[in-house]
């Protein structure tokens, strides 16, 4: 189904892929804010001076104070931080969930296949964010129930790619071969399917990390996600959005640094996909929470 | 096609039994939800909701209360406002959230479609950098970042446009172009992409060896079988743009349903949540079944192989 044409376009490819290249600066730099945070500020991102509420930036504070006094600047990198690494664990509980999942159904066929695949498609029929919401509101705010809850609101992607790899791999001829001399499946997977499936997986992957971003801080703004005193991203632009009339640049800043590694992800992801003959569909990614 | 028909329908029967099972128990497992009976309600309202979900009960009585209810379309009282009813609610704010949930779609399709289309001619044209462009920035700036980026510049600042509440026409442009920001930048972009796909085809080949107009060979020829794959992801930018408008009517103070359920998630108004779930899980569904049976009866395909297989 229109494979060719996407063959020719991957030939034509060549060095610098300024995606690629811009995707990856961009990241970079917002990673290594987020983790020499403490060391570029002096100031702690709790620290509440009343006396120095909501002031615009200025030199001691460069991109000003929220309504506690505390310094945005330091906020940002935090909450910076506290955003990478729940997308990070979100994405490394996909994988445990969706990687076997879709290797199991793809391996074994038939019924099981059927089977599984079936509540997959049936699952993909509910709007998960609507119970995404309703499942925070059970387990209440706070780290693990965004953990479990964008945990399992991702996997189902991951395990469709999966599948479909493996069904298409599992015939090949170094699969056979393995086969042939009695590896066991276990081995074949992680020896000679996962590194043949590696470079579409990591495109996928890297479109799920701001997928994650976007959802924990759209709940953060619904006051689902992290709780204070711990900041997220989400965190900050809902407090913006608050004091937007009188402090604009609380709203401003953190909008602008959410969109900056929004792009970077994406950025980095066609980038990445530039590489592969076959790029995922954008459905798989784009769709789920345009919110 | 008719055994596509009936397998399709049944899966969309048995999501929408899952979806009203998993919000029965998830409302049975609400901190200080109506079922914990840990926080006092008025009493009314108390006495209402024992009454209708038999809350003395065996929980299997309770269970068939619940999906009995569903079935016969009622959703159910408010936990918060005495006397209201989610129904009534959905009443009043769902041609809301309608309106500009519809305007933002037509928005997406009627800037998206002709936008892609250009694009898709000639590789580096204006149309083709617009496209670049918009999807760049539909996909890196959320809608709840842009809605108070426009609300500010746009209305605080500019005050261009009023910024919040229901009003006149003008009430409703930057909530609408808030909304169809993303999905014009995904609309353009996939006719794009598709139209570039057939462009070259044989049979385009074909109607331009035997003369006929440019116009004709583009909109006659390649359109139709250009947009048969966009139509595939019209459904989900459907839902897309309803969960959105969550957002957007929260920011805008729109009195939608996104707006009620914001509300009703800050106050933990449960009859509402749960109502509101149960009735937009309904529309996507049949949405979603809808498009799927077009997309199946334009292009026969796609029955046999479905979204997700074949690839």
């Amino acid at each position: 189904m229109g494979s060719c044409g996407e063959d020719f376009r991957a030939r034509r490819l060549k060095w610098p892929r300024p995606k690629l290249l811009l995707g990856l600066l961009l990241l970079g730099l917002v990673v290594l804010l987020a983790l020499l945070g403490p060391l570029l500020s002096p100031y702690s991102p709790r620290e509440q001076v009343l006396a120095r509420s909501n002031l615009p930036p200025n030199s001691g504070h460069y991109l000003g104070t929220d309504a506690l006094g505390r310094d945005l600047f330091t906020r940002l990198l935090w909450g910076a931080r506290v955003s990478l690494g729940i997308a990070l664990v979100v994405v490394i509980i996909n994988i445990a969930i969706g990687l076997p999942y879709g290797a199991i159904s793809g391996w074994y066929g038939g019924w099981v296949d059927i089977y599984m695949m079936g509540l997959v498609d049936i699952l993909y029929g509910i709007p998960s964010l609507l119970y995404i919401i309703f499942l925070l509101l059970v387990l209440g705010p706070g780290l693990k129930g965004i953990f479990i809850t964008l945990g399992l609101a991702y996997w189902l992607d991951l395990a469709r790619q999966v599948r479909n790899q493996v069904l298409s791999l599992k015939e090949a001829e170094f699969v056979l071969a393995a086969r042939a001399l009695g590896l066991s499946p276990g081995h074949i997977f992680w020896r000679e399917l996962l590194p043949n499936m590696a470079g579409p997986l990591m495109v996928t992957l890297t479109f799920h990390i701001p997928q994650a971003i976007f959802l924990e801080a759209f709940l953060s703004y619904l006051g689902l996600g992290v709780t204070a005193p711990t900041a997220s991203l989400g965190v900050l632009l809902a407090e913006g959005v608050a004091n937007m009339r009188s402090a604009p640049w609380q709203l401003i800043f953190p909008a602008v640094l959410i969109s900056l590694i929004m792009l970077g992800f994406n950025l980095l992801g066609e980038g990445l996909g530039e590489d592969e003959s076959k790029s995922p569909s954008p459905g798989s990614f784009y769709f789920d929470h345009p919110v | 096609m008719l055994s596509y028909l009936a397998r399709r329908g049944a899966v969309a029967v048995v999501v929408l039994w899952i979806i009203a099972t998993l919000t029965f128990f998830l409302m049975h497992n609400l901190p200080g939800g109506p079922f914990m009976g840990e926080k006092r309600l008025p009493e009314a309202i108390e006495r209402n909701i024992v009454e209708r979900y038999r809350l003395g009960e065996p929980i299997h009585r309770q269970y068939k209360a619940f999906l009995t209810n569903i079935i016969r379309g009622d959703l159910g009282p408010s936990f918060r406002y005495q006397g209201r009813s989610v129904n009534q609610l959905l009443g009043r704010a769902f041609p809301v959230s309608a309106s500009v949930g519809l305007l933002a779609l037509s928005l997406a399709l009627g800037v998206g479609v002709p936008l892609g289309i250009k694009g898709a001619i000639r590789e580096g044209s204006p149309a083709d950098r617009l496209i670049f462009l918009l999807t760049g920035l539909g996909m890196s700036v959320p809608t709840f970042v842009l809605a108070p980026v426009l609300l500010y510049v746009f209305a605080l600042k500019l005050r261009w446009l009023p910024p919040a509440l229901w009003g006149g026409p003008a009430h409703l442009v930057l909530p609408v172009v808030s909304l169809a920001l993303f999905p014009t930048a995904l609309v353009a972009k996939l006719v794009q992409r598709s139209m570039a796909d057939v462009l070259w085809g044989d049979y385009l080949h074909l109607a331009r060896a035997k003369g006929l107009p440019e116009w004709m060979v583009l909109y006659r020829h390649a359109l139709p079988n250009a947009l048969v794959p966009v139509l595939a992801y019209i459904g989900p930018l459907t839902a897309g743009i309803l969960t959105g408008s969550f957002v957007v009517e929260g920011i805008f103070a729109l009195p939608g349903l996104g707006e009620y359920f914001v509300n009703s998630i800050y106050n933990r108004d449960y009859g509402v949540i749960m109502g509101v779930a149960l009735f937009y899980s309904t529309l996507l569904v049949g949405i979603n079944l809808a498009f799927d049976l077009l997309l199946a009866y334009l292009d026969p395909r796609f029955a046999l192989w479905g979204r997700g297989g074949g690839g």
